[in-house]
């Protein structure tokens, strides 16, 4: 089998449709991805042969979506790489998976306690935790970025006290793109008594994951960044720490006894599934990483490789003060390259390559202010890559941006 | 009308500096930012009763946001802070209709007429006058509060 990005667009609608009318050169895939086909009719199919409300029915149909969302459970722990399929609890997303976590290991938080984050995190990294903090007189500190762009590790021996009940960070920036060394902030957390949580909005578009591998205890990510449907995202904790933890929210679904005064829960993953879930969308994300896993990785990532790297030497190359965030040319990095022009804002920028190139940008914070703060930048604009873009898209990204350089100075 | 945003009249609007300098009688100022792209706008004004009689504006935005604060820093002389609104409304009116009316637009705002296609970027264009309706609102309150201790 070998990786063919055009083949690989064909899969989805959206590029022979849209592509058609007018040129769609997609370069915001760290935001969203684009949902291929076999996603959409596995949802379709669902929701027309099996569609009931899971676990609380006898009926036929009811079973049916019992087993077709439990099943899908155990598929994204096959994506994982982890054995049981009960430490994979179902989300919105990332960001509400990471509220569930910090809510509910919040409850077991007692004032100065601490939860150790980093400069490079998105806000639904940050923002959970300042909201225990002001609940609970917890104190959040954070892990310093390095001038490429990633989380400092060499401060994590002195910033991990006894004090620090988590250490919460990127996987992988969505602003600059640097992986976490895992395994060796996860030793130091650990050694040190301190859980491990891992946002993986970013690095689990990559492909099926080793999660035993990077020895974190949670792990958190997005469907629609995963070639999935919008509001399904995952919290995988590892089963013995998430038996230990209380529910944040309550309601059907996640209790085993209810009384009038007191209740007692599931064990994982209901009790942190209140309520009925996305059950039809929980399938749809399931297939959409199947699916995914059964590409050509090596080849999808040397092919992404050599785009991300066309990209930044293209930028390089263009006349204009043009400073890319991140790790250098040729060192690990996702397959996003941000980057901040002098004297031009970001949104000028993405208007003008959508206006005049077809090519779909995004310009802003991306959800990081603290980090653009830090660099001193009012924004930064982010191209981003996935399997269907091919060298017609960079070329009208590199042709857009010299013109816009031309236009806007 | 071309829907071209980034026109000419608009690229040269954006490069004013003459409004940046701070004013020496600004008796108020405030800053309104646009969390979702970053476009921050720091206003002072020399306000006489009810009367602007010049403003001040330091943009670190984009492109619209930096044209339509230069303008309005250079027509907003002489108006109050009523008429402000209304030509605020006004253009934010135009700016959401959906006839293709560049006359709809307030006096001097036409070549933000190709911005209506893109509801992302009205708030971009919309900015300054916050930025000043903020300033004389936060002055008012302020001297109320002062007048009441006072009395």
């Amino acid at each position: 089998m070998t990786f063919d990005s055009d083949s690989a667009a064909d899969e989805f609608s959206i590029f022979r449709t849209c592509g058609k009318e007018s040129a769609l050169h997609y370069l915001d895939n760290a935001a969203m991805a684009q949902i291929p086909d076999r996603v959409i009719k596995a949802m379709v199919e669902h929701d027309t042969m099996r569609r009931s409300n899971v676990k609380r029915g006898v009926h036929r149909l009811a079973e049916a979506a019992t087993e077709a969302f439990e099943g899908a459970r155990a598929r994204v722990a096959g994506y994982l790489g982890v054995k049981d399929p009960d430490e994979v609890i179902f989300t919105g997303g990332t960001t509400a998976g990471i509220n569930i976590l910090a809510h509910s290991l919040g409850l077991m938080f007692e004032r100065n306690d601490e939860v150790l984050l980093s400069h490079i995190e998105h806000h639904s990294n940050i923002i959970p935790w300042q909201v225990i903090q002001q609940r609970q007189g917890i104190r959040v500190r954070y892990l310093p970025m390095t001038p490429d762009g990633r989380i400092n590790l060499e401060r994590a021996e002195d910033l991990i006290k006894s004090k620090t009940k988590i250490v919460a960070v990127t996987h992988g920036s969505n602003v600059t793109g640097a992986v976490t060394d895992a395994r060796a902030l996860a030793r130091i957390a650990h050694a040190k008594g301190a859980f491990l949580m891992l946002d993986g909005a970013q690095t689990a578009p990559g492909g099926p994951l080793d999660l035993p591998g990077l020895e974190a205890d949670f792990y958190l990510f997005s469907g629609h960044k995963a070639y999935g449907p919008t509001g399904t995202g995952v919290l995988w904790g590892r089963k013995d720490i998430l038996k230990k933890i209380p529910p944040a929210l309550g309601g059907g679904e996640m209790i085993q006894h209810v009384g009038l005064e007191k209740s007692t829960y599931l064990d994982p993953p209901h009790r942190f599934e209140a309520g009925t879930p996305a059950v039809t969308q929980a399938i749809g994300m399931a297939a959409a990483l199947e699916w995914l896993s059964g590409q050509d990785l090596a080849g999808m990532h040397r092919h992404i490789k050599r785009l991300t790297l066309r990209i930044m030497e293209g930028l390089a190359g263009l006349k204009g003060s043009i400073k890319i965030l991140g790790p250098e040319p040729g060192k690990e990095r996702l397959p996003l390259v941000s980057f901040s022009v002098e004297g031009i804002h970001p949104h000028d920028i993405c208007q003008v390559l959508n206006d005049r190139h077809g090519v779909a940008l995004r310009g802003g914070f991306h959800c990081a202010q603290p980090l653009h703060d830090l660099l001193k930048l009012d924004g930064t604009t982010r191209a981003s890559l996935a399997m269907y873009n091919n060298d017609k898209d960079v070329d009208a990204f590199l042709n857009g941006m010299e013109e816009c350089l031309k236009i806007l100075r | 009308m071309k829907e071209e945003i980034y026109q000419s009249q608009i690229i040269e609007w954006s490069k004013k500096t003459d409004h940046v300098a701070g004013l020496k009688n600004a008796n108020c100022k405030a800053t309104a930012s646009n969390p979702l792209c970053g476009d921050r706008i720091s206003v002072e004004l020399e306000l006489a009763g009810d009367v602007i009689k010049s403003m001040a504006c330091q943009v670190r935005g984009c492109l619209l946001c930096k044209a339509s604060g230069s303008i309005l820093a250079e027509r907003v002389s002489g108006l109050g802070i009523d008429e402000v609104k209304g030509i605020c409304s006004r253009l934010e009116g135009a700016l959401k209709a959906s006839d293709d009316d560049p006359e709809s637009f307030p006096e001097g705002y036409s070549m933000f007429f190709p911005v209506r296609l893109h509801k992302s970027r009205h708030s971009c264009v919309l900015l300054p006058f916050q930025a000043v309706i903020t300033a004389v609102s936060e002055y008012r309150d302020s001297s109320d509060k002062k007048s009441k201790r006072q009395s």
